[in-house]
């Protein structure tokens, strides 16, 4: 069985163009032995409701350049870095998560994003609709890894490839605020605890001020255990997380609820 | 255009380059920085783009006087 996986989450605020701490914090991570690190969304670039202000080659430019960064660092630390960043494409701004490893970089473009009046990141970003694709999916030291979007997360189907696929490990970055700590800490407890996987959420922090109403993202960071408990999590302030997952962990849980073994044994729903 | 020569005009970029990189700058204004760094380069790149020209027409009158 393969030995823990050490993974990091990295909760930050917005970079802007400068992005000097980031060493401080891989630096450590990799004494740390960590092997995976995570940033939460809207780090590399500002906010959505921000980028609006703000010109399309400057919005280039931060991601260009912390991209670059980022490729240094996943070589010199031999690390796999995921990290949200927008792109710019021809017809305009599309949301991606991106995968830097020592070899190269991958991008998984989100497909479900948030179409509420307040908070329309569907009309603003020019990421297509179209039929469900698979989510990115990965493997580092013998652990299968998903990357999840986090609005992604309200969505059966995403989970229902975690069991299918059997992920060890649910990367989820999100910019939540408001007062939503203990919605998003259930439902992410819930489905680590249904759906037999650790689940890292990386949460991002910094303020948004939006005429007379001040967004508040709150960190809250957490990996939480395939048992539905918090392992460890961070609180408001700037931080980092390193832990360790373990198959042998993943394996008692399985054993120990067979839930995927239940399923199996039935066909599905009509 | 401002009267500044190119190594001014490279100076100011440089500046408003470690302005931008301050942890506290707002929004606001580092997207103002930021348009009067690209018009700083823009403008400096003109000047150089202006040299070479002139370079240029002095380099194919000397061969013509060579001729």
């Amino acid at each position: 069985m393969s030995s823990p996986l050490v993974v990091a989450a990295l909760q930050l605020q917005t970079l802007g163009f400068n992005p000097s701490r980031l060493e401080f914090y891989f630096k450590n991570a990799h004494a740390r032995g960590a092997k995976i690190i995570v940033l939460g969304e809207y780090v590399l670039n500002h906010f959505f409701k921000e980028l609006a202000s703000m010109p399309k080659s400057m919005v280039k430019e931060q991601s260009d350049k912390h991209l670059k960064l980022l490729k240094s660092y996943a070589k010199e630390y031999d690390m796999t870095i995921i990290a949200p960043i927008v792109l710019l494409k021809k017809d305009g701004y599309i949301k991606t998560i991106a995968k830097i490893s020592p070899v190269g970089v991958n991008y998984y473009e989100q497909q479900i994003l948030i179409p509420y009046g307040h908070w329309d990141e569907q009309s603003f970003f020019t990421n297509t609709i179209e039929t469900l694709k698979p989510p990115m999916i990965f493997s580092l030291d013998g652990f299968k890894i998903m990357v999840m979007a986090g609005y992604e997360m309200h969505f059966p189907p995403f989970w229902d490839y975690v069991r299918s696929k059997k992920i060890d490990l649910v990367i989820l970055p999100t910019s939540s605020t408001f007062g939503s700590h203990n919605r998003w800490r259930e439902i992410i407890k819930t489905q680590a605890f249904l759906y037999e996987t650790y689940v890292l959420r990386v949460n991002r922090l910094g303020e948004y001020n939006d005429k007379d109403v001040k967004w508040r993202f709150y960190g809250d960071s957490m990996l939480v255990r395939p048992d539905g408990e918090v392992e460890m999590m961070l609180e408001d302030k700037e931080s980092m997380l390193v832990e360790e997952i373990d198959k042998k962990v993943l394996k008692h849980h399985k054993k120990e609820w067979r839930f995927e073994q239940a399923l199996n044994m039935r066909k599905e729903l009509p | 255009m401002t009267n500044e020569s190119f190594e001014e005009k490279i100076a100011n970029a440089k500046s408003i380059m470690e302005k931008l990189m301050k942890q506290d700058i707002s929004l606001e204004d580092s997207v103002k920085l930021y348009e009067d760094g690209i018009k700083n380069i823009q403008e400096a790149s003109t000047i150089l783009e202006n040299a070479k020209a002139k370079i240029k027409i002095i380099e194919q009158s000397s061969i013509k006087d060579d001729a």
